[in-house]
């Protein structure tokens, strides 16, 4: 220590004692190590050539959702709900995208669609869009954005099929007998060919289908559960009426496509090897218009399927 | 039906505050339909552990020379009420429509505000709905007992999807639901006469959702723990106070009204 930092006072107003502090510190880097330093990198290379396997094809915007890999070929609704939704809505807002099969693992949220923007250059890092931002994300990039309706019964009819219709999807799919006929060829046989892991997400699933209903209720009870989607499924059926689409728009919106994602795959007979329980498959068939309003949708936004 | 005795019904409201509302917007959903149905019934305190589902609300149900019956879950209750002819089935009268719309507007506060509520309150009030909720606890069993409810409130909130949303968003949320709700309740009041109840779904009678939405107006003017949701609907959505008051002033007289 030298006397010129004992003695001086601490204020900012005295510049000369951290210049003289850092110079003297025992972690600063001697000058000419410093100046050899500064000359790196001597060279640098041009970026690598991304992988073989890599997307070489970044001028299309990619939703990425659970499919086979032929059906996201062709661009064939998604079998699960989640995903169906974001495809039906994107294909109203008129957005130009393909569809990538893919799981959860993928996901930067955890859960799917997400989609992947475009990009005219392939080097540079694109952020993917989860399916919560999707809806503002087609706002802003669509050619003819989708006004919702403001109608005040919307959020009051969303929340049947967010949660009543959901709940009995869930049950359904992963807890009902169609768990072997329908959940185990499209999720769990794709997933790995090692029997034990197979069980595993098997038992997986069960156990998060169990654990989402019990949220709502202390006993699962599959008529109640069927009671209510039936209910609801009278509810949309009444709100559409004679209209051909919800809430009299002019035009298909978000609503339409939740609507969409659980009719269509209701109504498709081979989903997965078919439908063994049809207690909620039968509660909606017997809303004529809802299978009108599927149907139209079908033929109208995804005419290959048809 | 007529021949058989009505049974004494004792609803367990889960506090002891008489004369008062309690926090939870089930107990008050059940409330108004017996008092709208003119149903005369006991109010007890009862806890979620003596409860058959482990909620609350649950009712006894005494009939004499019969064994006494135990019914949980509002909406049971009142679908077993309604069945029995203890309180008048005030959807039968409705358009397929405007049941398809009263299910809806339950199915918004009932499944989805809900959740919201109980972020606001037990996240964010934690302090002040631990003390309350679990009132009957003496005061060290209440710390532990309490850190087990916020774990797992936190954690069925993350699962449901609620508890991933940030703090403004859920405001968001729980905003856009009362939007909703004071829409349907403007246009009602358009139509009604002045100082007289309007409901929902803009019908001369209630119906259940009314049942339901005055359940919850109701819990968020009483709650202490969900600040934000009371001033909310006190400064922005003077129609849905006015909702509740003309009800409170008609059905509940004897209870304390809100500040």
């Amino acid at each position: 220590m030298t006397s010129e930092n004992t003695n001086s006072d601490d204020t900012p107003q005295n510049p000369r004692r951290p210049q003289a502090q850092l110079s003297r510190s025992i972690f600063a880097v001697p000058a000419p190590i410093k100046q050899l330093f500064d000359k790196f990198p001597l060279l640098t290379y041009p970026t690598n050539e991304l992988p073989q396997r890599a997307p070489r094809n970044r001028n299309a915007h990619v939703l990425y959702v659970f499919a086979t890999q032929g059906e996201a070929l062709e661009g064939a609704p998604s079998y699960n709900p989640a995903c169906l939704k974001w495809q039906a809505y994107l294909k109203f807002s008129n957005i130009d995208f393909r569809i990538a099969c893919s799981n959860n693992h993928a996901s930067p949220s955890g859960s799917l669609p997400f989609l992947l923007p475009s990009s005219p250059e392939s080097s540079k890092q694109i952020q993917p869009v989860p399916s919560g931002k999707l809806q503002r994300w087609s706002m802003n990039n669509s050619p003819s954005a989708i006004e919702e309706p403001g109608d005040l019964r919307y959020e009051a009819y969303l929340s049947l099929l967010d949660h009543r219709i959901r709940r009995a999807w869930l049950y359904s799919i992963y807890l009902s007998h169609n768990s072997t006929s329908i959940a185990e060829p499209l999720y769990i046989l794709p997933a790995s060919s090692n029997p034990f892991v197979r069980l595993a997400i098997a038992h997986e699933l069960h156990r998060a289908a169990e654990k989402e209903l019990l949220k709502f209720s202390a006993v699962i009870n599959a008529e109640v559960l069927y009671a209510q989607a039936e209910e609801a499924f009278a509810a949309l059926g009444a709100v559409l009426g004679e209209d051909r689409w919800f809430f009299g728009a002019s035009k298909p919106c978000l609503f339409d496509a939740s609507v969409f994602a659980y009719t269509h795959l209701l109504m498709d007979d081979n989903l997965g090897n078919g439908w063994v329980d049809t207690r909620l498959r039968d509660a909606m068939l017997s809303r004529q218009n809802l299978v009108d309003h599927r149907n139209q949708i079908l033929s109208t936004y995804f005419p290959r399927t048809t | 039906m007529g021949s058989n005795p009505k049974p004494n019904i004792t609803l367990y409201r889960g506090w002891d505050e008489s004369g008062r509302y309690v926090w939870s917007p089930f107990v008050t959903k059940v409330e108004f339909r017996l008092r709208t149905s003119e149903a005369p019934y006991t109010c007890a305190v009862g806890s979620t552990r003596s409860g058959p589902k482990g909620k609350i609300p649950y009712v006894e149900l005494m009939t004499p020379n019969n064994p006494t019956e135990c019914l949980a879950d509002s909406s049971l209750i009142i679908k077993d009420f309604s069945d029995r002819g203890l309180i008048t089935d005030v959807n039968a009268r409705l358009s397929p429509a405007e049941r398809g719309q009263d299910l809806a507007v339950r199915a918004l506060m009932e499944d989805k505000l809900c959740f919201c509520h109980t972020y606001e309150r037990w996240i964010k009030h934690y302090y002040i709905m631990r003390d309350h909720a679990l009132w009957s606890i003496p005061y060290p069993m209440r710390v532990v007992i309490g850190v087990l409810a916020y774990r797992g409130n936190v954690r069925k909130l993350h699962d449901q999807g609620t508890g991933r949303f940030t703090d403004a968003e859920i405001r968001g949320l729980i905003k856009e639901v009362w939007e909703g709700v004071n829409g349907m309740l403007e246009e009602s009041r358009r139509r009604g006469k002045q100082g007289e109840c309007f409901w929902v779904l803009g019908g001369d009678e209630p119906t259940e959702a009314d049942a339901t939405v005055f359940g919850f107006v109701v819990s968020v003017l009483v709650c202490d723990a969900g600040p934000e949701s009371r001033e909310l609907i006190k400064k922005e959505f003077p129609v849905v106070v006015e909702y509740a008051e003309l009800i409170h002033k008609r059905w509940f007289p004897d209870y304390e009204m809100w500040a």
